[in-house]
């Protein structure tokens, strides 16, 4: 017999150390989401922050106290030409608006010839280049630039910002105090600024060399053409390997020749999802770039996604196949009573009946050819582009390589730019993710 | 035979008759000529046989994997690294030290004191310095380090094994000078005239290199001075040569120095993949040394702890870790824990880029795998099972760790083992934080030093401007070979174990 005080302390100590353990296991639970809070809080604080900046004119005093890029085209190039001497308007009017011209006669040519698509005044358009005063290329400007293009241009020539310094978003909210009194001690001409990294012109403006002109423009539009091309190859080849699996190498019995090639066919599925992603590139860098190089172009658009499709394959036809298997055996059997034939069956009842299931697994597979850099920097992403991707062969970089190449870069102003890339992309992700739980749940509403 | 079975062989006959009576209608009615078994039969077996291709195009990307990993990686190991051609002759102003004791084949640390502990041969310091090559009899060694009493070396190197030592012998100390050409060479030239100090390395029928020339040696003069060659081999071009041109030779990897040279730089005939390996391990074991006890003690919460609703609201979070780009990570990696565990150890012990942040922060990327892997074997295990423990008087932990964990135990190595692969396979996480360079030095058990990992050195090689045919190129579909059959291993054994464990309870 056991004395029963010794009884009791057992019973206490084990109970002590049941509720130590259940600690650790929920801790460990918190561990991992604590990670992920603070991986989201890191990206946030270092795409906004202050900067220190340091300027030639300062932009407050060229406006009538409206921000410079509210501006209109025309107020725009008015205080492009009214800042700059006209040798210097007549260059950028050389460079930015007439660009092909024949560098021998240019000059001794009239500005109308030069520019045949412009309704210019008869008195102006047949001066030339040289004799154009400040006052006269400032419309032909404000006609034929953007205005992002015009502030760009406004801020490199006549602002001439620079950054000296910058600090993280927490630093700001925090330790503005110190960070004031660092500025003037190291920086007394610079100027405190807030600044969002993350803005309405970083989405619209190509990558640059410098942090504060730089943007995702290229890049979203790569990776939103990758994604295209991805979809197009691996959504249909998916779809069509799902519902032979499900629905055809299956049913009924076959002989052992082609139920061995079935079952080869989906162990094959389940190992290709587990081959790393950097595996692919180099299956795209020697098969579609390489050896199909005529077809594709080299490193091209199309070879990017042509790798992405068969990477996002497996996921594809796996949960395809899961969301196809989800229909109840009940509607086939409807339907073949009916005198349906198997295709019948399968494309006017189980198809539209895993639909929902079938888009989530795409998003899903998609998403992650979003994230992926591994493949595409392997395929040979373009290092430096700033020319928006015009087609199948065009060269490419896209978001992810942008967020790593700007993080390898040593300048700390370069890690904030990837930050706000970083934010780009992961509301790119979460729009899809987005997209995915809204056609479930309306699809699924539908059928049921 | 029990009376259910009979009844069941009863309704068996049955079914198969009635079976049997509508073929036999389907075959044999055919009213007023209309044949209801006729089907649009031909777009149904094209259908079939569609859908049948796009599942042959899983396969066709494996083939094709393997046929451009195999293909290019023969192309490695059939490639040319061209080296500077050197000899090596004995630095005869260095005093020649006998070793005061016998050095066996696996010592690299060669002690030079006298029982008295003095120096041998009466010397005040080591005349040698790291990066020298010495021989001992006929084997050469490159100095590591050197301290006050002893020095450290590599055994074996310039193609030459370790072999042990008698005491007594000497220690030369060698130097290897480049062979050069005495004179400027002409387009049609065929005898060379070198500058060498000492034999020249060459054999009759050898190609040798000069700029872009390649040249097969027919024959060495017995002076050792010159050469006759025929020009513009293997359809390069004879030039004229510049006086002191260096004369190249040419290095091919094999595939056990691939597999068990310590150093990795292709372009200078450098071609063990052994750091880049040892790397992959460390990042690999500090990821796993994070992910497997957060996310199976995470698991063990969902599944056992947390009731439905916490679960619902807890999984899909953790499941959010899953789903950022692992570029991100790598972002985190640099502009995060990199600093933290500057910060906590020092930034001396600490470099920038160190495989422990990279492999930290792995393993919270891994942490979703492992956790719905494992969770999904811990609800597998019955119910009956746990009853029968608390049955038994046991707390509710104890069931844990005594019945449901070892019950689960196959499934939890199978998420394990998925994890190491993922682990193995990832790149952007280490591209970014875990440092690049060539790997020459071994840092493994260094956690906190840089080392370049497999797919680090394929990204960071690719990369660049990389042009096809050269042994960069070439290089990393070896390593890719190496890489896809380590993860593929580690899954084939991870879906081993995850069925093995399925047929445990059904």
């Amino acid at each position: 017999m056991i004395e029963e005080g010794v009884f009791h302390n057992n019973v206490l100590r084990r109970k002590r150390l049941g509720i130590l353990w259940s600690r650790f296991y929920f801790g460990s639970l918190i561990i991992a989401i604590v990670a992920l809070i603070t991986l989201f809080l890191t990206v946030v604080d270092q795409a906004f922050g202050t900067v220190s900046l340091s300027f030639v004119v300062d932009p407050a005093t060229l406006t009538d106290g409206r921000p410079l890029d509210q501006l209109s085209t025309d107020e725009l190039a008015d205080i492009l030409t009214s800042n700059l001497s006209a040798g210097r308007s007549r260059i950028l009017l050389r460079d930015y608006v007439i660009v092909n011209y024949n560098a021998d006669t240019y000059t001794k040519q009239p500005i109308q010839a030069l520019l045949p698509n412009h309704t210019l005044d008869l008195a102006v358009g047949e001066k030339t280049l040289g004799t154009l005063s400040a006052e006269e290329i400032s419309p032909i400007l404000a006609q034929s630039l953007s205005s992002d293009a015009l502030y760009n241009l406004v801020m490199i020539e006549v602002v001439q910002e620079q950054v000296l310094e910058s600090w993280t978003l927490s630093k700001t909210v925090f330790e503005y105090n110190q960070i004031v009194a660092e500025n003037n001690e190291e920086h007394p001409e610079g100027v405190l600024q807030f600044r969002s990294w993350l803005n309405a012109r970083f989405l619209g403006t190509p990558m640059a060399s410098d942090a504060l002109k730089a943007g995702v423009r290229t890049a979203l539009l790569g990776s939103l053409w990758i994604i295209g091309i991805t979809i197009f190859f691996a959504l249909p080849v998916g779809i069509g390997a799902a519902v032979y699996l499900e629905e055809y190498a299956r049913a009924g019995s076959h002989s052992r020749l082609f139920n061995l090639a079935n079952n080869l066919i989906e162990t094959n599925i389940r190992n290709l999802a587990g081959v790393p992603s950097i595996i692919y590139g180099m299956l795209g860098l020697f098969v579609f770039v390489r050896l199909l190089g005529d077809l594709t172009q080299g490193r091209t658009i199309l070879s990017a996604g042509l790798t992405m499709a068969l990477l996002i394959l497996p996921v594809i036809i796996i949960n395809a196949q899961e969301a196809i298997r989800a229909v109840p055996y009940s509607i086939r059997e409807a339907s073949y009573g009916m005198g349906a034939t198997r295709w019948q069956t399968v494309s006017r009842q189980v198809l539209p009946a895993a639909l929902p299931g079938i888009m989530t697994g795409t998003i899903l597979g998609v998403s992650r050819a979003v994230g992926e850099t591994a493949p595409l920097i392997v395929v040979g992403a373009a290092t430096f582009i700033v020319t928006d991707p015009t087609g199948f062969f065009s060269q490419f970089t896209a978001l992810p390589i942008q967020v790593y190449q700007w993080t390898s870069l040593p300048q700390v102003e370069f890690r904030y730019v990837a930050a706000a890339a970083i934010v780009v992309l992961l509301i790119l992700l979460l729009s899809l993710n987005a997209t995915a739980i809204v056609l479930r749940n309306r699809y699924s509403r539908r059928l049921s | 035979m029990s009376s259910m079975e009979l009844n069941a062989g009863n309704q068996l006959g049955t079914l198969s008759r009635k079976g049997q009576l509508l073929a036999d209608v389907l075959q044999h009615e055919t009213h007023d000529g209309i044949d209801i078994r006729k089907r649009p039969r031909i777009n149904e077996i094209i259908i079939q046989n569609i859908l049948l291709i796009c599942g042959v195009v899983s396969i066709i990307t494996t083939v094709l994997i393997v046929y451009s990993l195999l293909n290019q990686a023969l192309g490695f190991f059939n490639s040319l690294a061209w080296l500077p051609a050197r000899t090596l002759t004995v630095n005869s102003s260095v005093e020649r030290i006998a070793v005061p004791n016998a050095i066996d084949a696996a010592t690299t640390e060669i002690v030079l004191t006298t029982e008295a502990g003095e120096l041998v041969g009466g010397l005040t310091r080591l005349p040698y310095t790291p990066n020298q090559l010495i021989r001992i009899e006929n084997e050469i060694m490159l100095v590591t380090a050197v301290s006050r009493q002893a020095i450290t070396v590599e055994r074996g190197v310039e193609d030459t094994t370790a072999a042990n030592h008698k005491s007594g012998m000497p220690i030369e100390v060698l130097v290897s000078d480049p062979i050069r050409l005495d004179e400027e060479l002409s387009a049609a030239d065929m005898q060379i005239g070198l500058i060498t100090a000492g034999r020249l390395p060459f054999t009759a029928g050898q190609v040798i290199r000069l700029h872009n020339e390649n040249m097969r040696v027919t024959e060495i003069a017995a002076d050792n001075t010159s050469i006759t060659v025929e020009r513009g081999y293997e359809g390069t071009e004879a030039i004229v040569h510049p006086i002191d041109e260096a004369v190249q030779v040419s290095k091919q990897p094999t595939l056990t120095e691939f597999l068990t040279h310590t150093k990795w730089q292709p372009q200078i005939g450098d071609f063990g993949v052994l750091p880049l390996v040892y790397a992959t391990l460390m990042t690999t074991i500090i990821a796993l040394m994070v992910s497997l006890p957060l996310g199976l003690g995470a698991a063990v919460y969902l599944s056992e702890y947390a009731s439905p609703r916490s679960r619902a609201t807890l999984k899909p979070i953790l499941e959010i870790l899953a789903g950022v780009p692992t570029v991100v990570y790598g972002f985190f990696a640099i502009t995060f824990m990199t600093p933290l565990l500057r910060g906590i150890f020092g930034t001396d012990n600490v470099s920038i880029y160190n495989m422990a942040s990279a492999g930290l922060v792995m393993g919270i990327m891994i942490v979703p795998t492992i956790s719905s892997i494992s969770e999904d074997a811990l609800s597998a295990v019955p119910r009956s099972l746990r009853e029968a423990s608390y049955g038994l008087g046991a707390t509710k932990l104890e069931t844990i760790v005594r019945v449901i964990i070892p019950g689960a135990l196959s499934g939890i190595i199978a998420a394990f083992i998925l994890g190491m692969s993922r682990a193995v396979g990832e790149t952007m996480i280490v591209a970014i934080a875990a440092g690049a360079g060539p790997a020459s030095a071994i840092n493994f058990l260094k956690p906190f030093q840089a080392g370049e990992t497999m797919t680090g050195h394929i990204a960071r090689i690719s990369g660049g401007d990389l042009s096809y045919g050269s042994i960069d190129y070439n290089s990393i579909f070896a390593i890719g070979l190496a890489l896809f059959v380590m993860t593929l291993i580690l899954n084939l054994i991870s879906g081993f174990i995850a069925r093995r464990f399925r047929e445990v309870y059904q």
